[in-house]
């Protein structure tokens, strides 16, 4: 499905949509605020953007380094090329642990991998701790924003659900309410867990430790109570030394919720008495986007949602309008990058007007490559009809002066004399939520003959 | 380890272009009243703060909190302040804290620049009592406050090149959430607050 035809869905609900809008630009503009509160606010974001850049210079390098650490430490470390081998890795550990409880903490990478249908599949209950991934998980949905996962549902709606199925009361939607009766219902689970899982928010080579960000602490009781915690990372997360997260976790909440620093920034370098640590190396396409020179910098990204955040296209469509992992304007990168047949619409939900770009912490230039995208599609032919015929028309016009002139002026007259139907119906779809302007009486040409005359005795006069 | 081989193949295959690492050393943000600073931080990110000369006045503070003295479980690691009704090291599973009310707990240092405060499993067998007890105390010599982020790393260099280093995280605030409609709720899984004890020094 293109990315319009999903984002159609969303906007049927004006209000809705009105709400996410605002809601999610509120979000924006805290993110200013803290921003600007850092004097060196650019120069932190040029040092993190060197820091990945290096690092993807010589990643093999630094990999081996994270191992050996790792491995130093009493950590086992895993190699995963795609998402399945990744899966079988984990259920191999779970299953060896007669484990069949696993809490999670937030992971993308196990989204983007499919972990917990696979899971279940082989009868293993998986609980995904963060407040908006178990909602989200209830609702059997996918998260909608990288940060802020359930931003697309209504306490109403997290009301009911959390009625039938933790038994709330009827009716009831504070928040507060709600989330008392989740953390009862979350804390229960990550008691009787018998395994934990984490994404990975930096994996530090010098050290071979991992760090993880969040701000409910499920990340921490999840891997202080059971006996055996796996750590889920893609091969993009690795930075080379320990001082170089003060540059990043400078940037990262202030950039994602506007946050000083989230409540927990806990550092994961040795499994516990008692306790076993895996980490599991996931590449899945990652190192082959690290040769694509035009876009391997989108591997920089920290997942902070700042572009998503501040994407008009984003904010009036929705994540699931994307119909992928990771939405808004680094996934409408990486997702075509992967698989350009699959998502070649994404790089045209997008206006270009580089807002992503001035706010992502580790100064990717999005727009630039969401542009870039485009002509990589348009070369592979994937373009749709939608925009290879009018551009094919556009281009036949504007090569014949003549023509341009007679077909402006049909315009003008059909669009003041056209009935409404025949401009607003559904072959038009830029006659949707808009109005296409009032048509001027004559062309620019025209306008501009009378004038010059006019302007040009003045000019003399003034002389 | 096929996959290993074959993924540090390709990364190798593919090694983006060059790029330098930058320096570290920058002039980086600093306040000419750390301490004011750091406690609008931590007001500023759900946590309390309480500027006292010395333990015996920690203690009294905690004395003093009816919610303190009448709650069945507290514990203290700190020396002097607050009292024990379980001993951590006799615990079997760190599970049994599921319930205590109370931790006072030692902190190592705190940064200025975001309220967050160094805490570590080094003398605390159980890391989960910060994240499972139902309220959490921090106790912080004043002395023992930096700047910036930049300063809390260069304080724990080399950290990690040990053979088990320790847990260690930032605790900045009592645990949130704002998942529901963006509504900030103080709470989530972890510590329902977090008071931070300040002791002149
Ligand atoms: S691309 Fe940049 S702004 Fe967007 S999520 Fe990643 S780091 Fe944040």
């Amino acid at each position: 499905m293109s990315h319009a035809t999903a984002a159609a869905e969303f906007i049927a609900d004006a209000e809705r949509t009105k709400w996410h809008d605002e809601t999610i630009f509120f979000v924006r503009k805290k993110r200013d605020l803290a921003a600007a509160s850092v004097p060196e606010w650019e120069l932190l974001r040029e040092t993190a953007s060197q820091i990945k850049r290096h690092t993807l210079s010589r990643l093999d390098e630094y990999l081996e380094q994270f191992e050996a650490n790792a491995i130093r430490h009493g950590i086992k470390v895993h190699w995963a090329r795609n998402g399945k081998e990744h899966n079988e890795i984990v259920l191999g550990l779970l299953k060896e642990r007669d484990v069949n409880l696993l809490v999670k903490s937030k992971s993308m990478l196990t989204e983007e991998c499919g972990l917990n249908p696979f899971l279940e599949a082989a009868g293993i209950e998986v609980v995904d701790t963060d407040l908006g991934e178990r909602i989200v998980q209830m609702r059997h949905e996918h998260p909608s924003h990288i940060v802020l996962p359930a931003i697309h549902i209504k306490k109403q709606e997290v009301g009911q659900l959390f009625h039938d199925q933790l038994g709330t009361e009827a009716g009831a939607s504070d928040p507060d309410y709600l989330t008392e009766a989740a953390r009862n219902h979350l804390r229960d689970k990550l008691i009787s867990a018998g395994a934990g899982l984490t994404g990975v928010n930096f994996g530090i080579a010098e050290t071979g430790g991992i760090v993880v960000c969040t701000n409910e602490g499920n990340a921490d009781l999840g891997t202080a109570l059971p006996p055996l915690h796996i750590a889920s990372m893609g091969l993009e997360k690795l930075i080379p030394r320990l001082d170089h997260l003060g540059v990043f976790l400078r940037l990262l909440a202030r950039s994602a919720t506007g946050q000083p620093i989230t409540a927990y920034s806990s550092h994961f370098h040795t499994p516990r008495e008692g306790q076993e640590m895996h980490i599991v190396l996931v590449d899945n396409g990652r190192s082959g986007m690290m040769g694509q020179s035009e876009f391997n910098r989108a591997l920089n990204c920290i997942r902070c949602g700042a572009c998503l955040n501040t994407c008009p296209v984003y904010r009036r469509s929705g994540g699931h309008s994307y119909h992928a992992t990771v939405a808004g304007p680094i996934g409408s990168v990486i997702n075509p990058a992967r698989d350009p047949e699959k998502f070649e619409s994404l790089p045209f939900a997008c206006s270009l007007c580089g807002s992503c770009t001035e706010v992502c912490p580790v100064k990717i230039p999005l727009h630039h490559q969401l542009l870039a995208m485009r002509h990589e599609l348009g070369k592979r032919h994937l373009l749709p009809m939608a925009k290879t015929v009018p551009m094919k028309v556009a281009g036949a016009v504007l090569r014949r002066p003549w023509l341009y002139r007679t077909m402006g002026k049909l315009g003008r007259v059909s669009l003041r004399w056209l009935p409404r139907f025949l401009i607003y119906n559904p072959l038009n779809v830029w006659g949707r939520q808009r109005d296409l302007p009032e048509a001027p009486k004559e062309s620019f040409r025209q306008a501009y003959k009378k004038r010059a005359p006019q302007a040009r005795s003045d000019q003399e006069k003034s002389n | 380890m096929a996959a290993r081989e074959d993924i540090l193949n390709s990364v190798r295959a593919n090694r983006a272009a060059n790029m330098d690492l930058p320096s570290m050393e920058q002039v980086w943000q600093t306040f000419d009243e750390p301490l004011t600073h750091f406690r609008q931080m931590l007001t500023g990110i759900g946590a309390s703060s309480e500027l006292l000369p010395d333990s015996a006045a920690a203690d009294a503070w905690l004395e003093g909190r009816s919610d303190y003295t009448q709650s069945a479980s507290t514990l203290s690691l700190v020396e002097g302040v607050g009292k024990s009704t379980l001993q951590l090291d006799q615990l079997d599973t760190p599970h049994e804290l599921s319930g205590l009310d109370w931790a006072v707990l030692p902190a190592e240092f705190g940064v200025a620049e975001n309220g967050a405060i160094w805490v570590t499993d080094h003398q605390v067998c159980h890391r989960a009592v910060y994240f499972l007890c139902e309220h959490l105390v921090l106790v912080l010599p004043t002395s023992q406050l930096l700047h910036n982020m930049h300063q809390a790393y260069q304080r724990i260099a080399g950290w990690g090149s040990d053979d088990r280093p320790a847990f260690g995280t930032f605790v900045a605030g009592p645990s949130k959430t704002a998942d529901i409609e963006q509504s900030l709720v103080i709470g989530a899984q972890g510590p329902r607050s977090l008071d931070v004890l300040l002791i002149e020094s």
